[in-house]
């Protein structure tokens, strides 16, 4: 059977400064470390990235592996996730787990909508346990979520509310730097960005009324 | 840490008989570094947000351990130059060290 949920919460910065913080891969491992504290990338082909996350438990290392994939602008998908290492019992094993996850402006245009699709392929005897497992995966976005808010306004107090310069600079490592650039790199390509962005949300997008992140959650 | 009359934060390190005096802003891409990691050890400060390490004795920068944990996706493209690593330096803070007391100054002391 497939449960499918979605979440939707508005964050209070630019459209361009969260995909920037999506996909700034060098915090991943120490600015959330306490989800994952090994980040590896397995492989790489185009917009495709498959990625091994590891912690310790109990001196043994596990984990998942997971592919991700970038659609640009503002896009985000999540698939193929299994247990690591193969022969460790994981709900991933009876599970299939696909995440889109669409940033995309609100009816100001001066924030963003973060727009979470999940859907989850179990057999229907894990029913009892969706309640559960929904709810753990929505704790955890929201507290991703936060630590990344919590580093966007530092960096709009510091040097500006949309500075995109430190992403933009060419010794700065970010993941589909050269998309980025094309849809971020000038005010004119962000405003383009942004209505590319509205064009790809998905049917159920909303852009008004939106429950900001941290204060409480909208869900569908 | 310390935070500043003015609002501001400093990081206050002591090690041996010395006292470094480091802003709080990180050179990279801004983070607190009053959250950052100390080890005594290695004498380094690591930012919390990327993991940049940097010296606790003269504020240079000594690595970015990303470089080690993503070199697959690390390809040079038109803009990104991966050997073009700014020589970032911690901010040092104009301070004087009078008996048991540290004063922040405002402007360097004249030599």
């Amino acid at each position: 059977m497939i449960h499918r949920f979605e979440l939707v919460y508005e964050m209070d910065t630019t459209l361009g400064c969260a995909v920037a913080a999506y996909l700034d891969a060098e915090h991943y491992a120490f600015l959330h470390s306490k989800y994952s504290p090994r980040y590896e990338v397995l492989d790489k082909s185009g917009r495709t990235i498959r990625i091994r996350q590891t912690w310790h438990f109990n001196n043994v290392r596990i984990g998942q592996l997971c592919t991700t994939e970038y659609v640009p602008p503002a896009r985000f998908l999540n698939y193929d996730v299994s247990g690591w290492p193969a022969w460790l019992p994981s709900v991933h094993q009876v599970m299939k787990t696909r995440t889109e996850l669409f940033y995309y402006p609100d009816s100001t245009g001066q924030k963003t909508i973060s727009h979470l699709v999940v859907e989850l392929d179990v057999p229907r005897l894990m029913r009892p346990l969706l309640g559960k497992l929904e709810a753990s995966m929505i704790a955890l976005k929201k507290e991703k979520d936060l630590e990344d808010m919590d580093m966007i306004f530092r960096r709009e107090r510091l040097f500006g509310r949309g500075n995109l310069k430190g992403y933009l600079a060419d010794h700065q490592f970010m993941l589909h730097k050269e998309d980025f650039v094309q849809h971020f790199g000038t005010p004119d390509a962000e405003r383009r960005a942004a209505e590319l962005a509205l064009a790809a949300a998905p049917a159920s997008a909303r852009r008004a009324g939106v429950v900001e992140l941290g204060v409480a959650e909208m869900r569908v | 840490m310390k935070i500043l009359p003015t609002g501001k934060k400093a990081i206050v390190l002591r090690q041996g008989s010395e006292i470094q005096v480091f802003a709080e802003v990180c050179p990279h891409l801004g983070a607190d570094l009053s959250e950052a990691r100390y080890c005594a050890r290695t004498k380094t400060l690591q930012c919390k947000w990327h993991g940049y390490l940097f010296s606790s004795d003269d504020g240079r920068f000594v690595e970015n351990p990303n470089e080690k944990l993503m070199p697959l996706l690390r390809e040079p493209s038109a803009h990104f130059q991966a050997g073009k690593t700014p020589r970032y330096r911690l901010g040092s803070l104009p301070h004087v060290v009078a008996g048991d007391r540290l004063y922040f100054l405002k402007h360097e002391a004249a030599q």
